[in-house]
């Protein structure tokens, strides 16, 4: 659903990009704060994406690619390319969902793209990456050291319905996420990131 | 007859302790009257009665939800961060006042896709069924499942979500019956409370559990969140918007007014009294008002439990006028060779006085505003007690029986008789006369509501921003259908809902759709079950076999077939709705008040229904309530002119002829052309306010004008002018001061009554001798 949807999305804007890690959650928030200082000159951030959904009551897992574009101050494009076409843009909480190849665009039904402005709110939040904005609704732990691994659960009790935790896993660089797990309660979805680059200009739309 | 205030002091002259008592006791009596005072501190005494449609809308005003929520809005200061928005938040609503207003919970239970489509049944009527019947063969199920497969690789939203509760995706039937445009922004899951894209805004609504009429209710409630304002983070900060607020900063402009315009006014008194009257007497004049206060506020408990707080606070501003009769009385003392002279020559013309003043604030009682009656009330018995007071208990006050103004040795204050100039005076009067009735031809009174409210840029701005940044459209207006139960209230709706949607497509939303009546409930679960046992083993089996060629266990839509295919389905009721995560919604739409129940039609501005739901369907928009009231307060225009013809009914009664009646007229008719041209020179025309403070203007122009004409014609100097200019300054500073308010009422109030008796009062003292004697000079 929409929000396990963005929890990869805000996550990913966030742990793309890291600094290593302590081995508790002080130590997890000593290292938020570093990382925050380390992505202050990152104005955007961009790459590949595998996503493999492993449902309970599906045999085999749903495996799909695409692209994102993350650029500051608040424009996010998240696209999938396989096996079918589809995505949404976001610029100054306006969102666009959409499903088709470019030239055979359909645009999504307004519903959806009220639940992604909302979950927009979130992905801009963590592409400030503020520790106590994060902390606010997280609780952040280090999970494990090589590599290392932050386990990320909702504080609220109204999110863990849907999300139970989510955890990052790094490159041994420090500098990229190599992987996004998200625990749900009856499917667990990976999210593996390649080709991340820092910087790179806006593509035209 | 005019004897009976020198006969009276006579008797009590030597009986001096049984008046003290006497008068002791009346006040004592009346301090306890005024101790049951029941105060309503509401705004519902300033609602006209006359209208029983406004009537009933001041009583549903309440009702309707959405006009009744609050909107707070915690904002991160550009450049700080935005991390503490949601803690404050919790914060925040945990100090909110149990007993004041509750915080909605907008993420507090998400329906459950399930729970959801648990409703469909009982809602689905025949043509809906067809769909369901055919969306749900066999021959729909390679595409459905084959379209769920890629809505779970996708960004799919809300279709994940429904997956295994509707694999075949007939929420499509159940949602288009939900009320749209509920304006209410979704939670952030995560923060639990709605977040602006930008991340720095925060919404909260609360809902106040006190009238948006009730003043002190809505004060303790500003206060309490400006206590929680103060105590927020730094970088953050509260904006609010609600009628509440607008009621709490009326409530405390009328109170910092009155408290700042009445300090003024007492110290402005006290220094006229000091500087004119230069004696102990002063004492007993400065009490006067006090008097006058309790032994009206008294009757005025007595007469309409529960006093209207505004009326009586209005009525202590217009107690400058029962000092004058003190006034006038101190210096006939001082003038007249001895006290019962004196009196004997004051109770008459003063006597006419009251009656006039009494009589036009008596106009005032046919008003349709229950606030305006009260004051009159009020304003009359402190006239009458004012002027009792200083006929009969004021003369026996000490330093004010003995003459301390002797006439000048050889000085003949008035000459041998003369007739009046009546030539001189129709003309005068002819020419003011003309000249109201061309300003009221060019500039006609207008009465209108909007220029009574505290104009608040503040809230104004606050409340834009908060609708800038949530896209709320502020523009919707409220229907309410009222019936004996919730059934007849839907059905009204539905039927009020439809007409509305059918003139203009998606304007009006209702909960009529999702809570049709009962017996169209039992129809559409009769035939749910009759398609359950004609369909149903066969979709069960057909659907496992097809979901499991895709890939999908055959457990995986279970949650589909206990809702769609097992038992016989529950009638929808406002309880099922809370039960599936719906109490926001259903408490939005429907409401109860004295065993009548209200469902909600939320509409675009300006939406209109036919004539068959006039007197059932109640419109709550502004305008609409704007221009409702505008017109029950049209009739409030012809008080004035009302109290102006009686008040020249009655000089020509008390003098017996034309020429001193429309010369006593005078004052009060230059008065009344000075507002008039006043209000021209403002391009306003004179509002409600403006012809509510005329009856004043023009009773007390009368009453100057009745002293001078009865002084002149009595050949006695009871040195009028001098107790005209003292008691016509303390006036001003009594009421004119409110000129000062910032509270567009009592402004208006105080400038409409400065204005009128900065011209009165210069006519009573200077035109009405030069007119009354001729070309004689003094």
């Amino acid at each position: 659903m929409k929000i396990r949807f963005f929890l990869i999305l805000t996550l990913a804007s966030l742990l793309l990009t890291a600094a290593p890690a302590g081995a508790d959650q002080s130590a997890a928030r000593r290292r938020l704060i570093s990382l925050s200082a380390a992505l202050a000159d990152v104005q955007s951030i961009n790459g590949q994406f595998t996503q493999e959904k492993k449902f309970d009551f599906l045999k085999e897992p749903v495996i799909s690619r695409g692209v994102f574009f993350f650029s500051r101050p608040d424009y996010l494009h998240w696209e999938y390319l396989a096996p079918g076409v589809s995505g949404l843009d976001l610029e100054g909480g306006r969102v666009r969902a959409w499903t088709g190849p470019p030239e055979k665009r359909l645009p999504q039904p307004e519903a959806m793209a009220e639940a992604a402005r909302l979950a927009a709110g979130q992905v801009l939040a963590w592409m400030n990456l503020d520790p106590e904005a994060i902390e606010a609704a997280y609780q952040v732990t280090v999970a494990g050291e090589e590599p290392l691994r932050l386990e990320v659960i909702p504080k609220r009790a109204g999110a863990r319905k849907f999300i139970e935790a989510l955890e990052v896993e790094f490159n041994a660089d420090l500098r990229t996420v190599r992987q996004v797990t998200l625990r749900e309660p009856e499917s667990r979805t990976t999210l593996t990131f390649s080709a991340v680059r820092l910087n790179q200009p806006r593509p035209a739309d | 007859m005019t004897d009976w205030a020198a006969r009276l002091y006579i008797f009590f002259r030597p009986r001096r302790i049984l008046l003290g008592g006497l008068t002791l006791s009346l006040l004592g009596l009346s301090f306890y009257a005024t101790s049951g005072l029941e105060m309503d501190k509401g705004l519902a005494a300033l609602w006209p009665d006359s209208s029983p449609t406004l009537k009933r809308t001041a009583e549903l005003m309440d009702l309707a939800p959405f006009s009744r929520l609050m909107l707070l809005q915690l904002s991160a200061e550009e450049g700080r961060a935005t991390a503490n928005l949601a803690p404050a938040a919790d914060e925040l609503i945990a100090g909110l006042d149990p007993g004041l207003m509750r915080a909605l919970d907008l993420a507090g239970g998400l329906p459950g896709p399930e729970g959801l489509m648990n409703l469909l049944p009982a809602l689905c009527d025949r043509e809906c069924l067809t769909r369901v019947t055919a969306e749900s063969a066999p021959e729909a199920w390679p595409r459905a499942l084959a379209e769920l497969k890629g809505d779970l690789a996708g960004p799919s939203g809300l279709n994940s979500f429904f997956w295994r509760a509707d694999p075949l995706k007939l929420r499509s039937h159940l949602f288009r019956l939900f009320p749209a445009q509920t304006g209410r922004p979704l939670a952030d899951p995560l923060l639990g409370h709605p977040l602006s894209p930008d991340g720095r805004h925060l919404l909260i609504i609360i809902q106040p559990l006190v009238s948006m009429n009730d003043t002190a209710g809505c004060l303790a409630l500003m206060e309490n969140l400006e206590a929680l304002e103060a105590g927020l983070p730094r970088g953050l900060s509260l904006q609010t918007a609600g009628a509440h607020r607008h009621t709490a900063a009326n409530a405390r402009a009328i109170e910092t007014d009155l408290v700042l315009t009445l300090s003024l006014a007492m110290l402005l008194i006290l220094a006229i009294y000091l500087f004119l009257v230069r004696s102990w007497g002063a004492f007993w004049l400065f009490l006067t008002p006090a008097v006058a206060v309790l032994l009206a506020a008294a009757g005025l408990t007595l007469a309409f439990p529960p006093v209207s707080g505004l009326a009586l606070g209005f009525g202590a501003a217009v107690l400058g006028i029962a000092e004058d009769y003190a006034v006038h009385v101190h210096y006939a003392l001082r003038r007249a060779p001895d006290p019962p002279a004196a009196l004997s020559q004051v109770a008459a013309p003063l006597g006419h006085s009251t009656l006039i003043c009494a009589a036009g604030f008596g106009v005032l009682l046919f008003s349709s505003v229950p606030a305006i009656r009260q004051l009159a009330f009020f304003s009359a018995l402190a006239i009458v007690a004012g002027y009792a007071w200083a006929l009969i208990v004021l003369p026996h006050c000490p330093a004010m029986d003995r003459p301390r103004e002797a006439a000048a040795p050889g000085r003949q204050p008035f000459p041998p008789p003369a007739s009046p100039d009546g030539t001189r005076i129709w003309a005068v009067f002819s020419a003011l006369a003309g000249l109201n009735a061309l300003l009221l031809l060019l500039y006609p009174p207008a009465v209108s509501v909007r220029a009574l409210g505290l104009p608040d840029p503040d809230l104004s701005r606050d409340q834009a921003a908060i609708e800038k940044v949530w896209r709320l459209d502020g523009g919707r207006q409220i229907l309410l259908a009222e019936g004996a139960d919730l059934r007849e209230a839907l059905e009204l709706a539905g039927l009020a809902t439809r007409e509305l949607n059918r003139r203009e497509p998606g304007s009006a939303a209702s909960l009529a759709a999702l809570l049709p009546p009962p017996d169209e409930q039992q129809a559409n679960l009769l035939a749910w079950a009759i398609f359950v046992r004609t369909y149903g083993p066969g979709l069960k089996s057909g659907l496992i076999e097809a979901a499991g060629r895709e890939g999908f266990e055959a457990a995986a839509f279970e949650p589909f077939f206990r809702w769609a295919l097992t038992g016989p389905g529950r009638p929808v009721s406002p309880d099922s709705l809370r039960a599936a995560c719906l109490g926001p919604l259903a408490d939005s739409f429907l409401a109860e008040k004295g065993g009548r129940h209200f469902a909600v039609i939320l509409a675009e501005a300006g939406a209109r229904l036919s004539e068959d739901f006039d007197g059932r369907i109640f419109v709550l928009s502004a305008a609409g309530l704007e221009k409702n009231l505008s017109q029950a307060l049209a009739g409030e225009k012809s008080l004035w002119p009302l109290c102006a013809l009686l008040c020249l009914a009655l000089l020509f009664r008390a003098f017996r002829g034309a020429v001193p009646a429309l010369l006593a007229f005078l004052p009060a008719l230059g008065g009344l052309t000075a507002v008039l041209l006043f209000q021209l020179l403002r391009r306003q025309p004179p509002g409600l306010v403006e012809t509510a403070a005329l009856p004043l203007v023009i009773c007390l122009g009368a009453d100057y004008g009745i002293v001078v004409v009865s002084e002149l014609r009595a050949r006695v100097d009871l040195g009028a002018p001098k107790a005209i200019f003292v008691s016509g300054l303390s006036t001003l500073a009594g009421i004119g001061i409110l000129i000062l308010a910032d509270h567009p009422v009592l402004h208006a109030l105080g400038r409409t009554v400065f204005v009128g008796l900065a011209v009165a009062m210069p006519l009573s003292i200077w035109l009405l001798p030069r007119l009354y004697r001729g070309r004689k000079r003094l």
